[in-house]
């Protein structure tokens, strides 16, 4: 700036730079700090003191970290370490005093006390005092114990020592402070799972988690190929041994466990210096490589495809479950939060050391190799046959037909494991807003178009007489048949029943599929007793404002969504069949992502664009459509649902 | 088209950038180089995912450079006009009320372009194109609230 005259006639010379004293500085930005003031700022102090007491456990001092949490949101963070340092510095102060006071104080700037350390590189307890409605320290060590405690980074008790004591060990008590959190509380399960992945990451470390009276304890010795089988429980596995690989490239060292299992998604959990990178990075991104390098090379040299067939990474990767920990000096990470390495040399080794040791296992275990690398072939079969039918679908809408093939494809897959594939589908609240909307008599016959398992019928289940399903999917209409009184196959297009059949008619979530939805609002009007009720839940953008983010969302989970639905546009459709008297009601429901796109029609590459436009979601979009990402980077949607009561007229 | 350099008092004067050819040639550049751009930055990720990290370096880095160029280009192109209004560009003012003229004209064209989209049987790409409309009105409506305020502001004296 080359003036120091500004408007209004305010002077900007040095007196109006502003110093602020370390703990001022992070009390008045704490976002830049911990990244923020919700739910993932608090995780965030929750971590800072935890990974300071795992940092003890990787140096060889500490065994055992025992957390506790409070109704009032208080942890308490102890372990059985050497203890901070207690030896006055320089200045007089304790050394203890000074590492939760002053920024960029610790040891983990030397080498020798921490050989790798993974904390906020000083920055951690003191963002942790400075944004704690109250702090505790509390250091064993030297044949004594001391204290101290601070108020908002103020204060409140000297540092001292208050009695003689055996053994080590640090214990942290903290509250997080409300006037900058607000409400938000951490998600406790979270932080077991962080205990649990520490366990195993750390041999001989027990950890423990005490709320509301219950205390669970963690202790591995399994390492992490005891780890992945913990993370694949649930899945079909393809090899029943995880692959355990280990080695050191380049002053890296690299351990991964890799297990491949019968499910769409890839499930891979990675740690540099044991912090949990949840967007992985330059080690992520050499696993990768190698995985799908190796598995490509394999199938060529085992002619188990033609050299014209292509089996890239995505296929590789697709049902890895894998835990991937590096361990590496001086990572540099993206931003101070540390989720994704920026470490090129990083990925290089990883690549090496993994394409090493997966070559050699591959050969030397043909029978397990052939069943992988054979999954990673269907995988890429199954990936150009649903690009296939997409672009199938695409030029059969240029005749305005719809491929019924492939809705029943489709579904009949989804069928296996329809209710546990999305939480909207089975939603107690959500379901209940459609049978609520019912004012027809106890007696009427109502008509579940496009049913799937029927729970939207079964919502109206006593408070109409009988509930009849239509869907295309013999797989999906099976399903119903356990829960409505009749169900019949067939196509919404062109509803197998005469005229004025039904007093009423429900759907929920179809119409985004279909296109011309006209045409079969047209036929459920059709169907439809003079004065009867359709009830039509859908899913909508908030405002015209997320409406594209969300149609790449739902476009990249499923190929077949053709109609991106407004609240608008569904009030113009249905007052363009004929419908009147419309009344809705608005439900928000949050969806678990991981799952929902874990799924046989979503490719590989899409789901993971799909988490791309979660994390880089436009501010603009932020501002009117709730999300929320994890510290562990699982992402949760909140959906906007309306609920659509309507008549034919009488 | 005529392009005249002017020798006056020993110095060379450049002709008006508008309506010359060199005009079109840099919105062409302009529009090309913010094509590979958006490219680089998406075919990088697909890379990164695909296993290709030497790749997606690659295109990342070039695709810095896109960027990069793509403003030094519409720096040359201020001396004209805003390419997709053709009005005039320069200080904030200028730029947002260019801005809102797009997005206010384009709302109107991607509700036109999803009726041809529906009309050629992709009703998916309709529907793209009549979220992309939706979205260009809420835009020109914000830029344009922004601008009657910052008019107001200077009807009651104050100052930028």
């Amino acid at each position: 700036m080359s003036d120091t005259t500004q408007n209004s006639g305010s002077t900007y010379n040095a007196s109006s730079i502003v110093v602020l004293e370390g703990l001022q500085a992070v009390r008045l930005r704490p976002a830049m700090y911990v990244g923020s003031t919700g739910a993932a700022g608090v995780m965030q102090l929750v971590v800072e003191v935890l990974q300071n007491s795992l940092d003890e456990a990787l140096s060889g001092r500490a065994h055992r970290i025992d957390v506790t949490v409070d109704a009032d949101g208080t942890w308490t963070i102890a372990d059985d370490g050497g203890g901070i340092p207690v030896e006055p510095l320089a200045d007089g102060r304790p050394a203890a005093e000074v590492v939760v006071t002053t920024l960029h104080a610790g040891g983990k700037f030397r080498d020798g006390a921490y050989r790798l350390p993974g904390g906020m590189h000083g920055v951690g307890l003191t963002c942790v005092n400075a944004l704690s409605e109250r702090f505790e320290l509390e250091v064993s060590r030297d044949g004594g114990r001391w204290r101290g405690a601070w108020v908002r980074g103020e204060q409140s008790e000297a540092f001292h020592r208050v009695a003689d004591a055996s053994g080590s060990g640090t214990t942290v008590r903290f509250t997080p402070d409300p006037t900058i959190f607000g409400a938000a509380r951490v998600d406790v399960d979270a932080v077991e799972a962080w205990l649990r992945a520490q366990s195993w990451l750390t041999g001989g470390l027990q950890c423990a988690l005490s709320r509301a009276g219950q205390t669970v304890r963690f202790s591995s010795d399994e390492g992490i190929g005891g780890f992945v089988r913990w993370m694949a429980d649930d899945e079909e596995l393809v090899h029943a041994q995880a692959l355990v690989i280990q080695g050191e490239e380049s002053g890296v060292t690299v351990e991964a466990a890799l297990l491949w299992t019968r499910a769409f998604a890839e499930d891979v959990q990675c740690y540099v210096n044991h912090v949990h990178t949840a967007l992985g990075g330059a080690h992520l991104d050499g696993l990768r490589a190698a995985v799908g390098h190796q598995l490509a090379r394999f199938a060529l040299e085992q002619k188990l495809i033609d050299p014209t067939e292509p089996l890239g990474s995505t296929d590789a990767m697709e049902g890895l479950v894998a835990v991937l920990s590096v361990r590496m000096r001086d990572p540099h990470f993206e931003g101070q939060t540390k989720t994704r390495l920026l470490d090129d040399a990083a990925g290089a080794a990883v690549e090496h050391v993994l394409a090493g040791g997966l070559a050699s296992w591959l050969r030397s275990n043909p029978v397990e190799a052939s069943a992988i690398v054979g999954r990673a072939i269907e995988a890429g079969r199954a990936r150009l046959a649903s690009r296939r039918a997409s672009e199938r679908a695409r030029y059969e809408r240029v005749e305005h037909l719809v491929d019924k093939d492939i809705y029943r494809q489709q579904f009949g897959i989804r069928s296996k494991n329809w209710h546990a594939s999305a939480d909207w589908i089975t939603n107690a609240g959500l379901l209940g807003l459609h049978g609520g909307s019912s004012v027809m008599s106890k007696d009427a016959v109502i008509l579940d178009v496009c049913c799937g398992s029927g729970v939207v019928g079964n919502s109206f289940r006593g408070k109409v007489g009988k509930i009849i399903g239509l869907d295309l999917t013999p797989e999906m209409a099976a399903l119903a048949r356990t829960r409505l009184d009749e169900v019949v196959q067939g196509d919404v297009y062109d509803i197998p029943f005469p005229d004025n059949s039904f007093d009423g008619v429900c759907n929920r979530e179809v119409l985004h599929l279909l296109p011309q939805p006209e045409r079969p609002l047209s036929e459920i009007f059709r169907v439809i007793k003079p004065g009867g009720q359709f009830v039509v839940g859908q899913w909508v953008p908030f405002s015209a404002i997320d409406g594209p983010w969300m149609f790449q969302v739902v476009k990249k989970k499923q190929p077949l969504f053709v109609n991106n639905l407004y609240d608008e546009d569904m009030r113009s459709l249905l007052a363009g069949a004929g419908f009147v008297g419309l009344t809705t009601e608005e439900f928000l429901q949050w969806e678990d992502i991981d799952n929902w796109i874990a799924t046989w029609e979503t490719p590989a590459l899409h789901r993971h664009q799909i988490k791309d436009l979660y994390h880089q979601c436009p501010a603009e979009v932020r501002a009117v459509h709730p999300f929320e990402i994890s510290p562990t980077g699982e992402i949760r949607d909140c959906w906007r649902w309306v609920v659509y009561s309507c008549f034919k007229p009488a | 088209m005529s392009q005249k350099i002017e020798r006056a008092a020993g110095r060379y004067v450049q002709p008006a950038l508008q309506e010359t050819l060199t005009c079109e040639q840099l919105e062409t550049a302009l529009r090309d180089e913010s094509v590979a751009g958006v490219e680089c930055g998406y075919f990088a990720r697909i890379a990164e995912i695909e296993g290709e990290p030497e790749l997606a370096r690659a295109l990342r880095e070039i695709g810095e450079q896109h960027a990069i160029n793509a403003r030094g280009t519409l720096d040359l192109l201020m001396r004209a006009r805003e390419p997709l209004t053709g009005k005039a560009i320069g200080d904030s003012r200028l730029n947002v009320t260019a801005l809102a003229a797009f997005y206010a004209r384009d709302a109107e064209a991607e509700q036109s372009r999803s009726r041809t989209a529906m009309n050629e049987g992709f009703a998916d790409i309709s529907s793209w194109f009549a979220s992309q409309g939706r979205l260009r009105a809420a835009h020109a409506a914000r830029l344009s609230s922004l601008l009657a305020g910052l008019r107001s502001a200077e009807s009651d004296g104050g100052s930028k």
